[in-house]
């Protein structure tokens, strides 16, 4: 009966924290059922008719125009997922950008080409595009060939991809996904050959030669955005206003966090509330913090 | 349950990725969690690579079979997929030959007290008079060893050769033209069209400066960093007297007038300033403050971007694995 | 120019704004040619970044002593335990921590582990510097555990590094050092698939993720392994890498999960992404591209392979500046002259 008292607490919390549950990622949990939950709450609100704003992304907004001008011209489109794997989550952003692109493409019956770097991500990318066009009611147009592997090797592949822009003179090029420093060498080739480029990246030191190369740039998240702001599909939508919720609410917590440390480092507090709620803040995204 | 199996089967793994990473990491169900996802993981991958393999196989071969043009460009790239494949089975004796006689010996003042030769070569081989081939070892492990005057044999692995004299060039080659691209992306984009990019301007400037010691150029580098004070405020203080001539002929006398103050003031501060102006200082607090700034607040939105994406996948409501929308 | 591409000076150009792309390749090409032929020495300062991976590798003995110090206060609190309640599974922990302090005692002047994790593009600005830093280490007799990342590209390029390091201790500038032997010195891992898990596994024992080394020999046997099994008795982490994502991974691995100093050697367009670590103390310190090399070659005494290649850095950084003025200039006559006209 000893085991059930609260005097026996602090041995139980050490057996979970032994065998079962590493305490110094509670505040990791926390952050994941607080984020969810206002991914699931803003869902909701989309799926009930709530209209959730969205600024402009110019990128997005080009889209039908690169389309429209690549099926004027008769030349086809080139879509660059980047050099992620299959587990990159900009590899999977550009891929749901890809989903919707295909669709409007088969409507639009123009060429699609999809070079690949990695077999996993072109295996997803040829069933991914095979589903748009059969969404798009045009199955029949839609060529095994459009997405095929190139070279695991980045520079292979950039020389490759240039070596296609030259060639064939896309006239749309994306750019979406996860880049290095192959950037500049595709988006050069293809800013020469006068295609409209549409580049989008989280890779933060990839950005500067997309933004002077390209003539459309998504930056960071804008990238994640896209899927939902190209379909604007309520469950999309709302899973991007929670992600901004939260995170403005961590702004708050640094801003918070900000004030007091100023106050605590210009004061010398060296205990008391406010010390204690300043290391408190200082701690709270830190995993090993609380051992 | 076509539609419903992958959503299931990546939720479930999804979860028990999340909860190996709250387990304790010395419990034995974390280790045998973390041994079945390592080599799931090398299985999935070693599969990836043949469905690569196969699928460049059929688009070259489909092109030369097509004779599409550009066909002699597969036929290229499949006999060289297949050489190198060989090269890395077969065996390591089978490869060139490299003759060699010692450059230059060194006594090594340590426990085995014996010679070793040093190999070197120059940017088109080995110099003829002392090799009696061009076919460079390079400093491997099987580089030769020399023994007084006895020239030994061995052989460089075919795959090596490849590797040292077709790879490692032809990489370094085309990381090189970034350099090129470099050049004229700054040239074309680095512009003052506005006051943002004037800052972006003016930071490129003393990064670019900063980085490299611009004084131990030849003849002129200490002319340039020596007076780098006076080119630095002269080129401000004309900047925004250029700007105060512009909104003076554009009838705002008021804007003009608080540029040319503004002007006067850096004059000022340039007669008080000490004369050297520290470009890597400068170049360090910028890449210190502003740009660690920038960086953090964009990784904080990229990284809940992915947490988003991931809660997105997981629970089903994207299904980039099942093309798209389930 | 290519027809339909795009030009930046409309319909009307003259001859350099019709052929400005060549020239300007011509003339970097010129500033790349005249740097390497120029062999004048070259002096850079240190910056604080390098001199934080430098500092580090030199108080490696310390962190050793200070490691031992720590593990033998502890064995003494478990002796002094011991003596009023023994039991078996104090004994184990007892019998663990000497066994911890024999195999640290081993090695008194520190353990490093560097991952080169590069390929031939990017070899120009990491190799010199995992070169300087290779050397550094056996200069100073630590021993050094090399692998490779996450890509197999990288090995025949360490299999080169190493040797070269190994048997070229005379041409240093200063703590020449003897021939490096392998399996004693240091050792070599290669490559193997999945580097994150793989690094993880290295945290419980090394010998589960690699059983042999690169040339195959038993890691058993070798006497440089006696004195490591995993990460606690690692005392620093080098990561050289070329491919993004993999500096993030040594910091998620060696310093947040294991305690470790983790440096950083870094491309010069990646290296600006990694600052706001050492900000924040996650890295001791980065080696930034080809300045970052220039620079720790001439705090270690290594052959300056990376200070002969500053020379083309510096051409090429003065033509680009020149350029920005004169396209700036460019754009600022043109501006008078539109208002001109107009």
């Amino acid at each position: 009966m000893e085991l059930f008292t609260i005097k026996s607490l602090p041995l139980w919390l050490q057996y979970v924290n032994e065998n079962w549950f590493d305490l110094n990622k509670l505040n990791a949990l926390i952050g994941i059922i607080i984020f969810g939950s206002l991914i699931v709450y803003f869902i909701r609100r989309a799926k009930s008719g709530a209209y959730l704003f969205v600024r402009r992304i110019p990128g997005l907004e080009s889209i039908e125009e690169a389309l429209g001008r690549a099926t004027e011209i008769g030349r086809p489109i080139l879509y660059i997922s980047g050099i992620g794997g299959e587990s990159d989550m900009q590899t999977i952003a550009a891929m749901n950008i890809l989903g919707n692109v295909a669709e409007q493409i088969a409507h639009y019956d123009t060429d699609l080409k999809v070079p690949c770097i990695n077999p996993i991500v072109m295996t997803i990318e040829q069933e991914l595009v095979k589903q748009a066009y059969t969404r798009a009611g045009r199955p029949e147009n839609y060529k095994e060939d459009c997405v095929y592997y190139l070279s695991d090797n980045q520079f292979a592949y950039a020389s490759a991809v240039s070596g296609i822009m030259v060639r064939e003179k896309p006239a749309a090029n994306f750019l979406l996904g996860n880049y290095a420093a192959e950037s500049l060498i595709i988006a050069e080739a293809g800013a020469s050959t006068g295609a409209i480029q549409i580049a989008g990246t989280a890779a933060i030191s990839q950005i500067p030669f997309f933004i002077v190369a390209c003539d459309y740039t998504l930056i960071g998240e804008e990238l994640f955005a896209a899927g939902a702001y190209v379909s604007r599909e309520p469950l999309l939508l709302g899973s991007l206003k929670g992600q901004d919720i939260a995170k403005l609410v961590i702004i708050l917590i640094m801003i918070v966090a900000i004030i007091l440390a100023t106050v605590v480092s210009a004061l010398l507090l060296k205990d008391g509330f406010v010390y204690g709620l300043s290391d408190f803040m200082n701690k709270i995204f830190d995993l090993k913090a609380f051992k | 349950m076509r539609n419903y199996l992958p959503p299931i089967i990546c939720g479930v793994c999804g979860v028990i990725m999340m909860l190996h990473f709250f387990l304790p990491e010395n419990t034995m169900l974390y280790k045998t969690m973390m041994e079945w996802v390592t080599n799931s993981t090398i299985v999935v991958g070693v599969f990836g690579l043949f469905i690569g393999l196969a699928s460049l196989v059929h688009n070259h071969g489909n092109r030369i079979a097509r004779r599409s043009p550009g066909w002699g460009y597969s036929v290229i790239t499949l006999s060289f997929t297949a050489i190198v494949a060989l090269t890395g089975i077969i065996s390591q004796n089978v490869g060139p030959s490299v003759v060699s006689k010692p450059l230059d010996k060194y006594n090594y003042d340590n426990r085995k007290n014996q010679d070793h030769t040093l190999i070197t070569h120059t940017l088109f081989g080995y110099k003829d008079e002392t090799y009696k081939t061009n076919l460079v070892a390079a400093a491997t492990a099987d580089a030769p060893e020399m023994k007084g005057e006895e020239i030994t044999v061995r052989k460089v692995p075919l795959f090596m050769f490849f590797y040292n004299y077709v790879i490692m060039p032809m990489g370094a080659t085309t990381f090189s033209l970034l350099a090129f691209y470099m050049i004229t992306a700054t040239y074309r984009a680095m512009r003052a069209k506005s006051w943002e990019a004037s800052l972006l301007l003016i930071s490129s400037i003393i990064i670019l400066i900063g980085q490299v010691p611009i004084e131990e150029i030849p003849l002129i580098g200490k002319w340039i960093m020596g007076h780098a004070q006076l080119i630095v405020y002269m080129s401000l203080i004309l900047y925004i007297l250029y700007a105060a001539m512009k909104q003076f002929f554009s009838r705002n006398f008021i804007t003009c007038g608080i540029l040319s103050a503004s002007a006067a003031l850096i004059g000022v501060i340039w007669y008080y300033t000490p004369a050297n102006v520290d470009f890597e200082a400068m170049k360090s607090i910028i890449l210190n403050y502003p740009n660690n700034a920038a960086k953090r607040g964009i990784l904080i939105g990229v990284q809940l971007g992915s947490l988003a994406t991931s809660i997105k996948i997981l629970s089903g409501i994207e299904k980039p694995y099942m093309g798209g929308r389930g | 120019m290519a027809p339909g591409s795009p030009n930046i000076y409309g319909p009307k150009q003259n001859f350099w704004q019709r052929h400005y792309r060549p020239l300007i390749y011509l003339l970097t090409l010129a500033c790349v040619v005249g740097g390497t032929l120029t062999r004048l020495p070259l002096s850079l300062s240190v910056s604080d970044a390098t001199q934080g991976v430098f500092d580090t590798l030199e108080k490696l003995p310390e962190l050793r002593a200070q490691d031992i110090e720590k593990q033998q206060a502890l064995l003494a609190e478990k002796l002094e335990e011991a003596k009023e309640n023994s039991g078996p599974d104090l004994q184990k922990e007892i019998a663990a921590i000497r066994d911890k302090i024999s195999r640290l005692q081993m090695n008194p002047k520190g353990v490093v582990l560097v991952c080169i994790d590069f390929d031939p593009s990017t070899e120009a600005e990491l190799g010199p510097m995992a070169h300087a830093f290779i050397r550094h280490c056996f200069s100073r007799g630590v021993k050094v555990l090399i692998n490779t990342g996450g890509n197999v590209m990288s090995q025949p390029l360490a299999q080169n590094i190493i040797s070269a390091s190994a048997t070229e201790g005379a041409l240093m500038k200063k703590n020449k050092y003897g021939f490096m032997e392998d399996g004693v010195d240091y050792v070599f891992f290669g490559f193997r698939p999945n580097a994150f898990q793989l690094y993880l596994q290295m945290g419980e024992n090394i010998l589960t993720a690699y059983e042999t080394d690169y040339a195959g020999h038993d890691l058993t046997l070798l006497p440089i392994m006696r004195g490591i099994r995993n990460f606690s008795d690692i005392d620093m982490v080098f990561s050289i890498s070329g491919y993004v994502g993999s500096p993030e991974t040594w910091i998620t691995v060696g310093n947040t999960k294991f305690g470790k100093p983790v440096a950083l050697g870094q491309v010069a367009i990646s290296a600006s992404d990694y600052y706001p670590y050492i900000q924040s103390k996650q890295i001791c310190g980065m080696l930034p591209g080809l300045r970052g090399a220039a620079e720790y070659e001439g705090a270690c005494g290594s052959p300056p392979r990376a200070t002969g290649r500053m020379w083309a850095q510096l051409y090429t950084h003065t033509f680009a500046i020149l350029l920005i003025i004169i396209g700036n200039l460019e754009f600022f006559f043109k501006g008078f002259k539109h208002r001109k006209v107009s």
